[in-house]
């Protein structure tokens, strides 16, 4: 499945640049965001606090 | 071996796969950390990778996309994005960006672009470096050093917030308020330098943010990297559009960088802003040192590519820079066999050239390295160092005072936990608070019963109220109390069958307290203390207490633990009996704890060794035995697979039928 993406993609790329940038930008918040939830997940696992700061003005 | 080795089928190049996942790690961390995007770290890094410069930029700015998005979620989490002066920061940096790119355009006119770009990008590394690990200097000489906050204002950002032309637009989460227009100006200024650089332009814009608006470091943090957010997804739109994205590799640098980002961006949390400045001045330094190797390598540059473009020119027939590029990149080796034949001033040029573009890569990969390396150890000591704090707090406030929740509906399925909780409340709390928790609504008449089961002990609990899902807001409440006590309906067929369990097997499992789970008797006549060896004495102490409040007898119980796969059924021989022989050491520890007991005053007290299974056997005890509570010490997880499969203490409290069971914490 990853190989037919990245076929897909590369021939994307030559054909419809227009429709390459979006895919490009749409694959980087997926997996970006995708990665993040696991990972936040392992931090509360963890019992790493992730709420608000207090700033000193 | 795995073959790390990954084609990329856009520019047709072959990367290590691991290197490009570990420099999107380490500019992860050091982009969240810092709230910068680290294209000037990874574009030379991917170049000496053997990226073609427009790829490793693109490439560089797709990655960013992604991992800003985590970094900026991150960072609004912890409060530190100030959306209204990211916004218009964003609209002044566009109006910024087009000023500088018109003056580039000027300037490759003239044909000056080149040196003047360095020079200016080295000027403005070195003075905001030396600036600012001055300004860390200064600030280290003249304060204490356990301030934990940010240093005050610098001079200029004072004077910026003095300008009064309306409208003026208040920062709440920067804390001051400020003139939009000195926002713009701000934004229009950091704009043209990225613009004139040709570069991401994080490293501008977080200073900025801090010596020109005057916000605190990790709101410059969070706001720049808003920004960068932003900013990366146009260049990764733009550079696809013109077909320079590696979307594989971008990918793969991703992979690390989202961790990496997040590893980057919860560190900000443990370290001062001071210390954040240090390390971004360090950065800068070092950026300006790459440049400065940039630049030689350029000058060698200018000596040879005359001649190498003529020959090419000569050779391929291309006349467009464009595709005579191209055909320089694939014809490499043409090209080397065309420098040897060259005089020796042309052939240095060249050699020295690649030399000091390699010099400037690896710069900015260790010192990626090194900074990432750095700013993961700040992550790991804040962290062990909160959850110490955590524990010393707990444990401070169970030694002051006695604090005892019991978590109950009043209904009366509730009724053994308030016996139970109230027989033993007398002896072991000061405090005790009757915490009810229901999701559609309270019955006055289940409370007043309540309190009359613990007036009967001569408790007055403190009655407290929680709506919402009762396991989330036993532990919000209980959190401090040195124990809860909590009751437990059977599970149906199907909670068995699913590892998540009822509510009490959730709190038992996330509980940092000792948490009692009451079953359906509420009358202690015989308690089984489990015992590990080695032992904890706060186990011990805890069935001591609770014997001698209801005097109750207690058996010590130690299970050996055998693989289901060694455990071999013999019906014809009972070996119970052996056993004590087997395990003597055992055994001594065992009739220590049992002279201890004897010694407090419990009645009855007797030993036993079982073989098996801990769980099954300890449950098994119970049952035969008739005991009414089982106390056991909460363990680590056995192995690997406890991770899966559940603590030892928090299955006994899930399956023991009949016995309430104690789970004593650390």
């Amino acid at each position: 499945m990853v190989e037919q993406f990245i076929e897909w993609t590369t021939r994307l790329n030559e054909t419809n640049s227009l429709a390459f940038a979006f895919v490009t930008v749409g694959t980087m918040i997926v997996v970006g965001v995708g990665i993040a939830l696991v990972v936040e997940l392992v931090f509360k696992i963890l019992g790493i606090k992730t709420e608000k700061i207090e700033h000193h003005h | 071996m795995f073959d790390w080795n990954v084609y990329l089928p856009i520019s047709g190049i072959e990367v290590n796969g691991f290197a490009l996942m570990l420099l999107g790690f380490t500019v992860g961390v050091i982009g969240g950390f810092f709230g910068i995007g680290g294209a000037f770290m990874v574009t030379p890094a991917l170049n000496v990778f053997g990226f073609p410069m427009a790829y490793a930029i693109g490439t560089d700015m797709a990655h960013i996309a992604g991992k800003s998005i985590v970094a900026t979620a991150k960072h609004r989490k912890f409060g530190n994005v100030d959306l209204r002066l990211g916004i218009l920061m964003i609209v002044g940096t566009a109006l910024g960006i087009e000023l500088g790119a018109t003056v580039i355009m000027w300037l490759e006119k003239i044909g000056r672009i080149g040196p003047i770009v360095r020079i200016t990008y080295m000027v403005l590394l070195f003075s905001l470096g030396s600036y600012m690990l001055y300004e860390y200097i200064k600030h280290s000489k003249g304060h204490e050093k356990k301030t934990t906050s940010d240093v005050g204002k610098a001079r200029l950002a004072i004077k910026m917030q003095g300008i009064k032309i309306p409208p003026m637009i208040n920062l709440k989460v920067s804390g001051f308020a400020i003139s939009l227009w000195v926002i713009i100006g701000v934004g229009v200024f950091t704009g043209f330098i990225t613009g004139f650089l040709g570069v991401g332009g994080g490293f501008i814009r977080m200073p900025a943010l801090m010596y020109l608006i005057g916000s605190p470091t990790k709101i410059a943090v969070g706001t720049d990297l808003f920004e960068v957010m932003f900013s990366g997804a146009y260049g990764a739109f733009s550079y696809a559009l013109k077909a320079k994205v590696e979307l594989v590799a971008a990918v793969i640098m991703l992979l690390g960088a989202a961790i990496g980002a997040q590893i980057g961006t919860t560190a900000t949390k443990y370290a001062r802003g001071m210390i954040i400045r240090l390390y971004f001045a360090i950065t800068m330094l070092l950026a300006g040192v790459s440049v400065i190797f940039k630049h030689l390598s350029e000058k060698n540059k200018d000596i040879y590519v005359p001649a190498l473009n003529e020959w090419a020119m000569a050779t391929s027939g291309f006349t467009d820079k464009t595709e005579l590029r191209r055909w320089l990149y694939i014809n490499k080796e043409a090209v080397r066999e065309w420098i040897i034949q060259q005089p020796d001033i042309i052939q240095q040029a060249f050699f020295m050239e690649k030399a000091w573009s390699s010099y400037s890569g690896y710069l900015m990969l260790g010192s990626a390295c090194a900074l990432s390396a750095v700013i993961i150890a700040f992550f790991v000591r804040g962290f062990l160092r909160e959850r110490a704090e955590v524990r010393i707090a707990e444990i401070a406030a169970a030694v002051v005072r006695r604090r005892m929740v019991i978590a109950a509906t009043c209904a009366p399925t509730d009724l053994p936990v308030m016996m139970m909780g109230a027989r033993i409340a007398k002896s072991m709390a000061d405090e005790v608070v009757l915490l009810t928790c229901e999701e559609k609504g309270i019955c006055e008449d289940y409370i007043q019963e309540g309190k009359r089961i613990f007036e009967q002990c001569g408790i007055a609990p403190v009655v407290e109220f929680a709506r919402g899902k009762p396991y989330k807001e036993i532990l919000k409440k209980a959190s401090g109390a040195n124990l809860l006590v909590i009751g437990s309906r059977p599970l149906n067929p199907l909670e068995t069958e699913f590892y998540l369990g009822d509510n009490a097997t959730k709190i038992v499992r996330r509980m940092t307290s000792s948490t009692l789970v009451v079953k359906e008797r509420y009358k202690i006549r015989r308690i089984l203390l489990c015992i590990d060896i080695p032992y904890s004495k706060n186990t011990v102490n805890m069935a001591k207490e609770i014997a001698s409040a209801t005097d109750a007898d207690i058996e010590i119980l130690h299970v050996v633990s055998i693989p289901t796969m060694f455990s071999m059924e013999t019906p014809w021989l009972d070996i119970s009996s052996l056993l004590p022989d087997f395990y003597r050491k055992e055994m001594g520890v065992l009739n220590g704890i049992k002279d201890e007991l004897l010694g407090s005053g419990i009645k009855v007290v007797t030993v036993k060794l079982r073989e098996g299974i801990v769980e099954e056997q300890i449950i098994m005890e119970s049952v035969e035995g008739d005991f009414d509570l089982i106390v056991i010490k909460e363990g680590f997880f056995r192995t690997p697979f406890g991770l899966f499969l559940g603590r030892l203490s928090t299955n006994v409290a899930t399956h023991s039928p009949h016995a309430s069971v104690l789970v004593v914490k650390r």
